[in-house]
Protein backbone atom coordinates (compact mmCIF):
# COMPACT_ATOMS: atom_id res chain seq x y z
CA UNK A 1 0.00 0.00 0.00
CA UNK A 2 1.40 3.35 -1.03
CA UNK A 3 1.02 5.95 1.67
CA UNK A 4 0.48 9.53 0.54
CA UNK A 5 3.61 11.58 1.03
CA UNK A 6 3.32 15.35 0.78
CA UNK A 7 6.04 17.07 -1.26
CA UNK A 8 8.76 18.46 0.95
CA UNK A 9 10.12 21.98 0.62
CA UNK A 10 13.48 20.56 -0.44
CA UNK A 11 11.92 18.61 -3.30
CA UNK A 12 9.99 21.68 -4.44
CA UNK A 13 13.09 23.87 -4.46
CA UNK A 14 15.17 21.22 -6.21
CA UNK A 15 12.49 20.65 -8.84
CA UNK A 16 12.16 24.39 -9.41
CA UNK A 17 15.91 24.90 -9.81
CA UNK A 18 16.10 21.88 -12.09
CA UNK A 19 13.36 23.04 -14.41
CA UNK A 20 14.69 26.61 -14.53
CA UNK A 21 18.05 25.16 -15.61
CA UNK A 22 16.37 22.95 -18.19
CA UNK A 23 14.37 25.89 -19.56
CA UNK A 24 17.61 27.87 -19.96
CA UNK A 25 19.16 24.89 -21.70
CA UNK A 26 16.17 24.50 -23.99
CA UNK A 27 16.07 28.19 -24.92
CA UNK A 28 19.77 28.26 -25.73
CA UNK A 29 19.47 25.03 -27.72
CA UNK A 30 16.55 26.35 -29.74
CA UNK A 31 18.39 29.59 -30.54
CA UNK A 32 21.44 27.63 -31.70
CA UNK A 33 19.35 25.27 -33.81
CA UNK A 34 17.35 28.16 -35.24
CA UNK A 35 20.55 29.97 -36.25
CA UNK A 36 21.84 26.77 -37.83
CA UNK A 37 18.66 26.08 -39.78
CA UNK A 38 18.14 29.72 -40.74
CA UNK A 39 21.66 30.60 -41.88
CA UNK A 40 23.23 27.20 -42.58
CA UNK A 41 24.15 26.75 -46.23
CA UNK A 42 23.38 23.03 -46.39
CA UNK A 43 19.87 22.40 -45.10
CA UNK A 44 20.37 18.64 -45.19
CA UNK A 45 23.45 18.87 -42.96
CA UNK A 46 21.71 21.34 -40.67
CA UNK A 47 18.70 19.08 -40.26
CA UNK A 48 20.89 16.03 -39.66
CA UNK A 49 22.77 17.86 -36.92
CA UNK A 50 19.50 19.16 -35.46
CA UNK A 51 17.92 15.70 -35.30
CA UNK A 52 21.08 14.17 -33.84
CA UNK A 53 21.31 16.90 -31.23
CA UNK A 54 17.64 16.59 -30.29
CA UNK A 55 17.99 12.82 -29.84
CA UNK A 56 21.05 13.24 -27.59
CA UNK A 57 19.44 16.10 -25.63
CA UNK A 58 16.23 14.11 -25.15
CA UNK A 59 18.20 11.13 -23.88
CA UNK A 60 20.16 13.26 -21.42
CA UNK A 61 16.98 15.00 -20.29
CA UNK A 62 15.29 11.65 -19.64
CA UNK A 63 18.31 10.50 -17.64
CA UNK A 64 18.32 13.76 -15.67
CA UNK A 65 14.61 13.35 -14.85
CA UNK A 66 15.29 9.81 -13.62
CA UNK A 67 18.11 11.09 -11.43
CA UNK A 68 15.91 13.91 -10.13
CA UNK A 69 13.16 11.50 -9.13
CA UNK A 70 15.68 9.25 -7.40
CA UNK A 71 16.60 11.99 -4.96
CA UNK A 72 14.81 11.67 -1.62
CA UNK A 73 14.70 14.22 1.16
CA UNK B 1 21.58 17.65 -60.78
CA UNK B 2 17.93 18.31 -61.51
CA UNK B 3 16.90 16.06 -58.65
CA UNK B 4 19.42 17.76 -56.36
CA UNK B 5 18.00 21.15 -57.30
CA UNK B 6 14.50 19.93 -56.53
CA UNK B 7 15.60 18.70 -53.11
CA UNK B 8 17.20 22.06 -52.36
CA UNK B 9 14.11 23.88 -53.54
CA UNK B 10 11.97 21.74 -51.27
CA UNK B 11 14.20 22.57 -48.37
CA UNK B 12 14.00 26.26 -49.12
CA UNK B 13 17.54 26.52 -50.36
CA UNK B 14 18.48 26.99 -53.97
CA UNK B 15 22.03 25.85 -54.84
CA UNK B 16 22.27 28.87 -57.14
CA UNK B 17 21.26 31.18 -54.32
CA UNK B 18 23.88 30.61 -51.67
CA UNK B 19 23.76 34.04 -50.08
CA UNK B 20 21.32 36.97 -49.98
CA UNK B 21 21.45 39.15 -53.06
CA UNK B 22 23.11 36.63 -55.36
CA UNK B 23 22.48 37.51 -58.99
CA UNK B 24 21.09 35.07 -61.52
CA UNK B 25 24.30 34.78 -63.55
CA UNK B 26 26.70 35.16 -60.67
CA UNK B 27 29.13 32.28 -60.47
CA UNK B 28 30.38 31.19 -57.07
CA UNK B 29 34.09 30.43 -57.39
CA UNK B 30 35.12 29.78 -53.83
CA UNK B 31 33.42 29.20 -50.52
CA UNK B 32 35.82 29.16 -47.62
CA UNK B 33 35.64 29.17 -43.87
CA UNK B 34 38.27 29.13 -41.12
CA UNK B 35 40.73 26.25 -41.30
CA UNK B 36 39.76 23.05 -39.44
CA UNK B 37 42.65 23.72 -37.08
CA UNK B 38 40.76 26.74 -35.77
CA UNK B 39 37.83 24.49 -34.93
CA UNK B 40 40.17 21.89 -33.45
CA UNK B 41 41.60 24.56 -31.14
CA UNK B 42 38.11 25.24 -29.84
CA UNK B 43 37.43 21.51 -29.47
CA UNK B 44 40.60 21.14 -27.40
CA UNK B 45 39.34 23.95 -25.15
CA UNK B 46 35.99 22.13 -24.94
CA UNK B 47 37.80 18.90 -24.08
CA UNK B 48 39.16 20.57 -20.95
CA UNK B 49 35.60 20.81 -19.69
CA UNK B 50 35.02 17.17 -20.61
CA UNK B 51 38.15 16.37 -18.63
CA UNK B 52 36.65 18.07 -15.58
CA UNK B 53 33.88 15.46 -15.65
CA UNK B 54 36.37 12.60 -15.61
CA UNK B 55 38.50 14.39 -13.03
CA UNK B 56 35.47 14.76 -10.77
CA UNK B 57 34.74 11.04 -11.12
CA UNK B 58 38.33 10.20 -10.29
CA UNK B 59 38.40 12.60 -7.31
CA UNK B 60 35.17 11.19 -5.90
CA UNK B 61 36.39 7.61 -6.26
CA UNK B 62 39.70 8.38 -4.58
CA UNK B 63 38.98 11.10 -2.04
CA UNK B 64 35.26 10.95 -1.31
CA UNK B 65 33.96 7.44 -2.02
CA UNK B 66 31.01 8.12 0.24
CA UNK B 67 29.60 10.27 -2.56
CA UNK B 68 29.27 7.12 -4.66
CA UNK B 69 26.81 5.62 -2.21
CA UNK B 70 23.13 6.27 -1.61
CA UNK B 71 21.71 8.89 -1.21
CA UNK B 72 24.61 11.13 -2.39
CA UNK B 73 25.12 9.30 -5.66
CA UNK B 74 21.73 10.51 -6.93
CA UNK B 75 22.82 14.12 -6.45
CA UNK B 76 26.13 13.48 -8.14
CA UNK B 77 24.44 11.76 -11.06
CA UNK B 78 21.99 14.63 -11.46
CA UNK B 79 24.78 17.21 -11.43
CA UNK B 80 26.85 15.20 -13.89
CA UNK B 81 23.85 14.82 -16.17
CA UNK B 82 23.08 18.53 -16.24
CA UNK B 83 26.77 19.30 -16.77
CA UNK B 84 26.83 16.85 -19.68
CA UNK B 85 23.78 18.49 -21.23
CA UNK B 86 25.50 21.87 -21.20
CA UNK B 87 28.68 20.29 -22.55
CA UNK B 88 26.77 18.96 -25.54
CA UNK B 89 25.11 22.35 -25.96
CA UNK B 90 28.55 23.98 -25.87
CA UNK B 91 29.76 21.63 -28.60
CA UNK B 92 26.73 22.46 -30.73
CA UNK B 93 27.29 26.20 -30.32
CA UNK B 94 31.01 25.87 -31.16
CA UNK B 95 30.19 23.99 -34.33
CA UNK B 96 27.36 26.32 -35.34
CA UNK B 97 29.59 29.36 -34.87
CA UNK B 98 32.32 27.71 -36.93
CA UNK B 99 29.97 26.53 -39.64
CA UNK B 100 28.13 29.82 -40.08
CA UNK B 101 31.28 31.89 -40.59
CA UNK B 102 32.20 31.78 -44.23
CA UNK B 103 33.49 33.84 -47.10
CA UNK B 104 32.24 33.54 -50.65
CA UNK B 105 34.09 34.72 -53.73
CA UNK B 106 32.09 35.07 -56.90
CA UNK B 107 32.99 36.41 -60.32
CA UNK B 108 31.44 39.74 -59.26
CA UNK B 109 32.13 40.25 -55.57
CA UNK B 110 33.43 39.05 -52.26
CA UNK B 111 30.88 38.20 -49.58
CA UNK B 112 31.79 37.90 -45.91
CA UNK B 113 29.21 36.09 -43.77
CA UNK B 114 30.02 36.56 -40.11
CA UNK B 115 28.23 34.99 -37.16
CA UNK B 116 29.51 37.02 -34.22
CA UNK B 117 27.14 35.34 -31.78
CA UNK B 118 24.08 33.13 -32.13
CA UNK B 119 21.86 36.15 -32.68
CA UNK B 120 24.34 38.39 -34.48
CA UNK B 121 24.57 37.60 -38.18
CA UNK B 122 26.32 39.96 -40.58
CA UNK B 123 26.60 39.72 -44.36
CA UNK B 124 29.06 42.17 -45.94
CA UNK B 125 29.56 42.45 -49.66
CA UNK B 126 32.35 44.02 -51.62
CA UNK B 127 32.26 44.45 -55.36
CA UNK B 128 35.48 43.46 -57.07
CA UNK B 129 35.77 46.91 -58.65
CA UNK B 130 36.16 48.46 -55.18
CA UNK B 131 39.18 46.38 -54.28
CA UNK B 132 42.36 48.32 -53.79
CA UNK B 133 44.74 45.90 -52.18
CA UNK B 134 44.76 42.24 -51.16
CA UNK B 135 47.17 40.87 -48.58
CA UNK B 136 47.69 37.26 -47.53
CA UNK B 137 49.23 36.72 -44.12
CA UNK B 138 50.51 33.44 -42.76
CA UNK B 139 51.97 33.46 -39.30
CA UNK B 140 52.78 31.10 -36.49
CA UNK B 141 54.01 27.52 -36.46
CA UNK B 142 50.68 25.89 -37.20
CA UNK B 143 49.72 28.48 -39.78
CA UNK B 144 52.97 27.91 -41.65
CA UNK B 145 52.90 24.12 -41.55
CA UNK B 146 49.19 23.67 -42.17
CA UNK B 147 49.03 26.58 -44.61
CA UNK B 148 46.32 28.79 -43.22
CA UNK B 149 46.21 32.48 -42.45
CA UNK B 150 44.39 35.75 -42.87
CA UNK B 151 43.55 37.46 -46.13
CA UNK B 152 42.97 41.21 -45.93
CA UNK B 153 41.01 42.89 -48.70
CA UNK B 154 41.43 46.65 -48.65
CA UNK B 155 38.65 48.59 -50.29
CA UNK B 156 38.92 51.84 -52.18
CA UNK B 157 35.74 53.31 -50.79
CA UNK B 158 36.04 52.49 -47.12
CA UNK B 159 38.72 52.63 -44.52
CA UNK B 160 37.65 49.26 -43.11
CA UNK B 161 38.89 46.15 -44.79
CA UNK B 162 37.56 42.66 -45.27
CA UNK B 163 39.30 40.03 -43.22
CA UNK B 164 39.19 36.37 -44.15
CA UNK B 165 39.97 34.91 -40.78
CA UNK B 166 42.48 32.03 -40.79
CA UNK B 167 41.33 30.50 -44.09
CA UNK B 168 43.14 27.58 -45.73
CA UNK B 169 45.65 28.45 -48.45
CA UNK B 170 45.56 32.26 -48.07
CA UNK B 171 48.00 32.81 -50.96
CA UNK B 172 45.64 31.05 -53.39
CA UNK B 173 42.69 33.07 -52.09
CA UNK B 174 44.66 36.27 -52.56
CA UNK B 175 45.65 35.23 -56.08
CA UNK B 176 42.06 34.34 -56.97
CA UNK B 177 40.78 37.75 -55.85
CA UNK B 178 43.55 39.57 -57.70
CA UNK B 179 42.98 37.50 -60.85
CA UNK B 180 39.29 38.29 -60.73
CA UNK B 181 40.10 41.97 -60.32
CA UNK B 182 42.49 41.86 -63.26
CA UNK B 183 39.82 40.16 -65.36
CA UNK B 184 37.43 43.07 -64.86
CA UNK B 185 36.81 45.35 -67.84
CA UNK B 186 39.06 48.45 -67.61
CA UNK B 187 36.12 50.81 -67.07
CA UNK B 188 35.06 48.85 -63.97
CA UNK B 189 38.41 48.93 -62.23
CA UNK B 190 38.69 51.49 -59.48
CA UNK B 191 42.11 52.68 -60.56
Amino acid sequence: MNAYQPTSLGTTILTLVFYITIIGFAIYSLIALYALLRFGRSKILSMTITILYLIIAAGLYAAAITNLHAIRF
Amino acid sequence: MRRRSRIFMQLGSNPHNLFPGQQENEEVLLITRPHWMVFLGKIIFWMIFVGILFLADWAIANYAPILNTEPHVNWINLLKNIYLMFLILGLLILWVMYYLNLQIITNERVVDVTQTSLLHHTVSELHLSNIEDVTAETKGLLGTFLDYGNVYVQTAAETTRFVFDRVPNPAAVEKLILDLYEALPPDQKGE
